[in-house]
């Protein structure tokens, strides 16, 4: 890293002196994450003080007749050490009984299971911005959340938990992390989790050393802990990819001039010579991993995380370099679904492909409403592209992966479902929703017929454009009395209650729909007159008729013998 | 043994070539719109880059013809490989549908070397000057929708047993998805029952691949199958035309099973076995759109209102209601329908062409007036219904069908109705007064969204028998190598003239894919009377100048000519590919530039 810019800090001047730390007799907050193949490798971590023998005792059955040797990593400021143990060549699909070991002193027995070798059914839940509760520490914002939506997460009993950055909220107080996973160990002790760092994860002081200790040191990011934060896993028909968004924070440079990370720094970006340096390995390693997945027979679904979201409204922008660099290969490689934290809020968008939304492209979530707080959105109108939007509920993101589906659901503390969809492929192969529940806004439209005086018989050409927040896969337009449809786009065509025909079509489902047809003018001595045309409406396949801005027109038509005067 | 000369013009022809058209000509490459590219030229064996070129652009693995020849908006060539011969390397070996990856036909520069005629091992591939060829799927590949083994373009018995082999794949149509990435590739299998398969497309760094595949289902009772599905198009609206070549006649179709033995004709007994049922002899030979064609189920609808011939292929004018076909065989005639609505092929007029030559022999130069005879106006529902009475009689004395004299009746006027028009259609037209005399008229097209004074080309794999007999309306010399025709659209896409174009084998009026185009220095002697080979332009670097060879040669190599002309398709840019069957050892796929009018 040396000549990259970033030295591993020292603590800030203007850090004030930590309170005193928790004491623990023994081994704590155990934890676990994947090691490189999630069907035979699990990597355990816990804290403790300094000890002579570190292991953690494990065995499918109860009897915990196997060891490991636990790795010590020390973590600056701390007076505990974070333990690493690796559990290798494990079976596929088994439940381990697992217990840390620390001179003796012994932690509970926690239950983890591996990866079944082709799971095609499985569940994840997820969030950001999760915490602890901890009144020591000065910064800490409330998480009083934190804790019941770590039982709501326990209670779906997922296979895999994402932890989508800022953990812990420590923010250079590195007792606060004892706490976090002293407090959730229910939870993690029990459940693997898969973590990405958040801005919260370069702490004042600390820069990523409590995370990679404690966190990125348990990923199979392939290298030493402080080589990169990214990694990629493949759990049954899923390619997980795991990403740093938190990599060129702005350092500050301390009276010692050592370059250290700002409480402020938060959403402050340096696009310098050391995070170029750090994106574009980290997007060469994204766009391989993608590249394989892609190439994998095993593989159906690809889902990729990290804490800074590239799509959302909320009042942290988007990070739209981000956007423009991974949103080219999450388009390329069909990524599925992207899921981010850091607005502690929870918005879904449309498809997105090609930056922008549509009837298929990758999904992406923001859920920061791990347990900390809440914050607002940057404009009162959702945004075209958002499917649904909260801040005033703390919950949990949970997929439920099949082989033909990944079913998404945002549900709350107090068991509301908030938002609930699918992500499917098409008969492209490209990802797709498929939405229950998504209220249709038909934002914008327009109708053009060519002329606005036709004389009897004429035949006019009608075009109808539609623009709705969500596929819209029927139109119907209306034709006034003595008209009729002749040619076209549509479908079919049946008298209405105002004397003229309605005009059915049928379109590929798409938020934008284009269509022609050909109406005929009456003609005789009757046909003389003035008509109106429309409104066009239009629907998905779950929702009433909306209709459709700017499709209403007025038309004169002059019998065969009169002349036409405009 | 040519007669070009117009003084021996036959008094009273009263027909001019329609050069008045020629301010008409719209843009694009400047292509030259006046006179015949035939005619015009004199013997002077000076290139004029001007003038119009011939340019090989692939040759076919051995034994395979050009099928299936599409070119898409975006410029993707889509080329088949049908019945190619089993000794050549796989995947050269079994009928296939393929792109060319890498080429973009909009970028095809006006004048690049041709493709090499083949040697050795390279007879056995399929040969680009650009891109590389690359199969798609081979016949008889398993289809991805298909829960009982079923596979690509293979048609099944009702019992369930494969009928066909899926090998002769011919027409390809795409119709575009709902992004520029995304496709269903319609293919035509030209087979016994026939059938039509769609592939599901979707390209990815920049090559299509197949995403799932399907065949068509045609034993609705209005359809009842398909026959020898050949050429076709894809109509402005997005809809694949394909074309069932019908060669049968309804006698030969009732005749006793000891008749048909004798006569070695089975298609009555292919087409029980098919249905489950007899068969019907008029539920054949029509255009076939395919319906929905994006949708989950692609639906096949026979045009009844189109009547019933030897369609090669259909294709729609930018008008959306006028349409040309011609008819495959010997003996046969070419025909227009012009819906009464656009973009709506079930009700219309039809009528067939009566072609009048001007003075001369030449078929190398001699073109022909053509007067459309209006058969019957007609609509589907009707003629359906007209179609349904023949459903499902047995072969013998008692069966009904529309009889050589009723066709006759119905010609003169005593006919209660006018199923003869649209059930027996070549015979009814000949009835009539149409021209029955073209020979083996393949491919049709025009370029998309053509305009007043832009051509319609026609293919005629071979100029011979009831064209070069002394009988009839055509008698023009044989030319055993064929010749592709141009008609001229006027104000309201209708065509009245017939000219050669492009003229196949020794007589040929252009020619090029020299091998000195790639290589000036070759000193070959191949293509030496080739006036309007590209290659023969002075580009300055004196090479080629005015080479020596092409002023004092005396023959065309056949190899630098075009032969039995089939698929026809004209890009956007007004260049026309052609594609043979069964021409040279190698069949080749051409590029013809019709050149500019240097006036213009």
């Amino acid at each position: 890293m040396a000549g990259l810019g970033l030295t591993l800090p020292t603590f800030p001047t203007s850090a004030a002196a930590p309170p005193k730390p928790d004491t623990f007799d023994g081994p704590v907050g155990v934890h676990h994450a994947f090691g490189p193949v999630p069907s035979t490798d699990l990597n355990v971590g816990f804290s403790g003080g300094a000890a002579a023998v570190a292991r953690v005792e494990y065995s499918p059955d109860e009897s915990l007749t196997q060891t490991a040797t636990a790795e010590p990593l020390p973590l600056p400021g701390e007076e505990l050490v974070a333990y690493r143990a690796a559990l290798r060549e494990l079976t596929p699909g088994e439940t381990y009984h697992v217990q840390a070991f620390l001179d003796g002193e012994r932690s509970p027995i926690f239950e983890v299971s591996t990866a079944p070798a082709d799971a095609t059914s499985f569940t994840v839940t997820a969030w950001g911005d999760h915490g602890v509760e901890d009144p020591r520490n000065d910064y800490k914002r409330g998480s009083e959340q934190a804790g019941p939506n770590r039982e709501l997460a326990a209670s779906l009993d997922p296979d895999v938990h994402l932890g989508i950055g800022d953990i812990s909220y420590a923010d250079g107080y590195p007792y606060t992390w004892d706490r976090y996973f002293d407090a959730h160990e229910s939870f993690f002790g029990n459940t693997v989790q898969m973590t990405v760092p958040g801005n919260h994860e370069l702490e004042p002081g600390q820069g990523f050393a409590q995370y990679d200790g404690r966190l990125n040191a348990l990923m199979p990011t392939g290298g030493d802990r402080f080589d990169h934060r990214w990694y990629e896993f493949r759990y049954g028909n899923t390619q997980f990819v795991g990403l740093n968004t938190a990599f060129d924070a702005c350092p500050l440079v301390n009276e010692e001039g050592n370059e250290y990370i700002t409480r402020d720094a938060d959403d402050t970006y340096c696009p310098g010579e050391f995070s170029t340096a750090i994106h574009a390995r980290q997007y060469r390693f994204l766009e391989r991993t993608l590249a394989v997945a892609d190439a994998d027979p095993r593989v159906t679904w690809i889902v990729c995380y990290h804490h800074s979201p590239v799509w959302t409204s909320g009042n942290h922008p988007p990070r739209r370099g981000i956007r423009e660099s991974w949103g080219r290969l999450y388009d390329e490689y069909d990524v599925d679904l992207v899921l981010t934290g850091h607005n502690h809020s929870y918005e879904r968008s449309l498809p997105i492909r090609n930056e922008s939304p549509g009837a298929h492209g990758t999904t992406y979530v923001v859920n920061g409403t791990g347990g900390t707080s809440h914050y607002g959105f940057d404009t009162e109108e959702p945004p075209r592209w958002t499917v649904v939007r909260n801040n005033e509920h703390y919950g949990v993101t949970a997929l439920d992966v099949t082989e033909h589906r990944l079913d998404v659901s945002y549900i709350t503390l107090d068991g509301t479902v908030l938002d609930e969809f699918a992500v499917l492929k098409d008969e492209f192969g490209r990802p797709t929703q498929a939405d229950a529940g998504v209220p249709l806004r038909v934002t914008d439209g327009s109708r053009s017929q060519g002329a606005d005086a036709f004389t009897g018989g004429q035949t006019a050409r009608i075009e109808l454009t539609v623009n709705a927040n969500t596929p819209v896969s029927a139109v119907r337009d209306a034709l006034p009395p003595g008209w009729r449809p002749i040619a076209g786009d549509h479908v079919a065509s049946e008298g209405n209650e105002d004397g003229g025909q309605h005009v059915f079509f049928e379109p590929a489902p798409d938020t934008f729909q284009a269509l022609t047809y050909f109406a005929e003018a009456p003609s005789g001595p009757d046909a003389t007159g003035r008509y109106e045309f429309g409104p066009t409406v239009a629907r998905t396949p779950s929702s009433d008729w909306v209709r459709v801005p700017s499709t209403t027109e007025t038309a004169v038509v002059a019998g065969p013998s009169t002349e036409v005067r405009r | 043994m040519t007669d070009n000369d117009r003084s021996d013009a036959e008094p009273g022809f009263p027909y001019t070539r329609r050069d008045a058209l020629a301010v008409l000509t719209t843009g694009l490459l400047g292509l030259r719109a006046s006179g015949t590219a035939a005619a015009d030229h004199d013997a002077s064996h000076e290139h004029d880059e001007d003038a119009p070129s011939l340019t090989r652009l692939a040759t076919m693995a051995a034994g395979s013809e050009v099928t299936g020849l599409f070119v898409t908006r975006q410029g993707d060539l889509f080329v088949n490989q049908q019945d190619p011969s089993d000794d050549n390397p796989a995947p050269f070996d079994r009928g296939a549908i393929g792109v060319v990856d890498g080429l973009d036909t909009r970028e095809l520069p006006e004048e690049f070397p041709s493709q090499p005629v083949p040697e050795g091992a390279e007879r056995r591939r399929v040969q680009t000057v650009r891109g590389d060829y690359r199969v798609l799927a081979n016949g008889g590949d398993p289809v991805t929708n298909g829960t009982g083994g079923e596979r690509l373009g293979v048609a099944y018995s009702v019992d369930g047993d494969p009928m066909t082999t899926g090998q002769d794949a011919d027409f390809n149509g795409f119709v575009p998805g709902d992004d520029p990435d995304t496709g269903y590739l319609f293919t035509n299998y030209e087979s016994k029952p026939g059938m039509v398969s769609r592939l599901t497309l979707r390209r990815r760094d920049g090559r299509w691949r197949v995403v799932a595949s399907r065949n068509l289902g045609f034993r609705a009772e209005d359809v009842q199958g398909t026959w020898h599905n050949c050429f076709g198009t894809v109509s402005p609206w997005g809809t694949p035309l394909s074309a069932e070549e019908y060669d049968s006649y309804a006698a030969a179709w009732y005749q006793s099973a000891e008749a048909r033995e004798a006569a070695g004709y089975d298609d009555p007994e292919i087409y029980r076995a098919y249905l489950g049922y007899w068969g019907n002899p008029y539920r054949y030979g029509y255009v076939v759109e395919v319906e929905q064609p994006t949708s989950d189920d692609p639906t096949p609808k026979k045009r009844y209102a189109m009547g019933s011939c030897a369609p090669e292929n259909a294709v729609v004018m930018p008008d959306e209601r006028t349409v040309y076909f011609g008819d495959d065989g010997s003996g046969t005639t070419f025909y227009k329908f012009v819906a009464d609505e656009p973009r709506d092929l079930t009700s219309g007029t039809l009528s067939a062409a009566k072609a009048i030559q001007e003075p001369g022999r030449d078929a190398a130069s001699v073109g022909f007036a053509l007067e459309w005879i209006e058969l019957a106006h007609g609509h589907e529902e009707q003629v359906e219904s007209w179609v349904a009475e023949y459903d499902r009689q047995e072969p013998g004395p008692t069966a009904d069908y529309v009889t050589p004299a009723e066709v006759a009746a119905w010609a003169a006027g005593d006919a209660p109705d006018d199923r003869a028009a649209f059930l027996e259609t070549r015979l009814a037209a000949t009835m009539t007064g149409a021209t029955a005399e073209f020979n083996k008229m393949e491919g049709v097209n025009v370029r998309p969204d053509a305009e007043p004074g832009d051509y319609l080309y026609v293919a005629m794999s071979t100029i011979e028998g009831t064209m070069s007999d002394d009988a009839g309306d055509i008698r023009v010399s044989e030319n055993g190598d064929g010749i592709v025709y141009r008609l001229q659209l006027d104000e309201d896409f209708d065509v009245d003239w017939m000219e050669p174009a492009v003229v196949g084998g020794p007589d040929a009026n252009v020619c090029g894919g020299c091998p000195y185009d790639a290589s000036p220095a070759a000193g070959s002697e191949v293509c030496r009377d080739c006036p309007y080979n590209p290659g023969n332009a002075d580009d300055g670097d004196g090479l080629m100048g005015t080479d020596p060879l092409t002023t004092d040669s005396t023959a065309v190599d056949r190899r630098n000519a075009i032969s039995h002309p089939d698929n026809v398709v004209v890009m956007a840019d007004g260049r026309v590919l052609i594609g043979e069957d069964n021409g040279h050892q190698n069949d080749m796929l051409w590029v013809y530039n019709p050149g500019r009018d240097v006036d213009g």
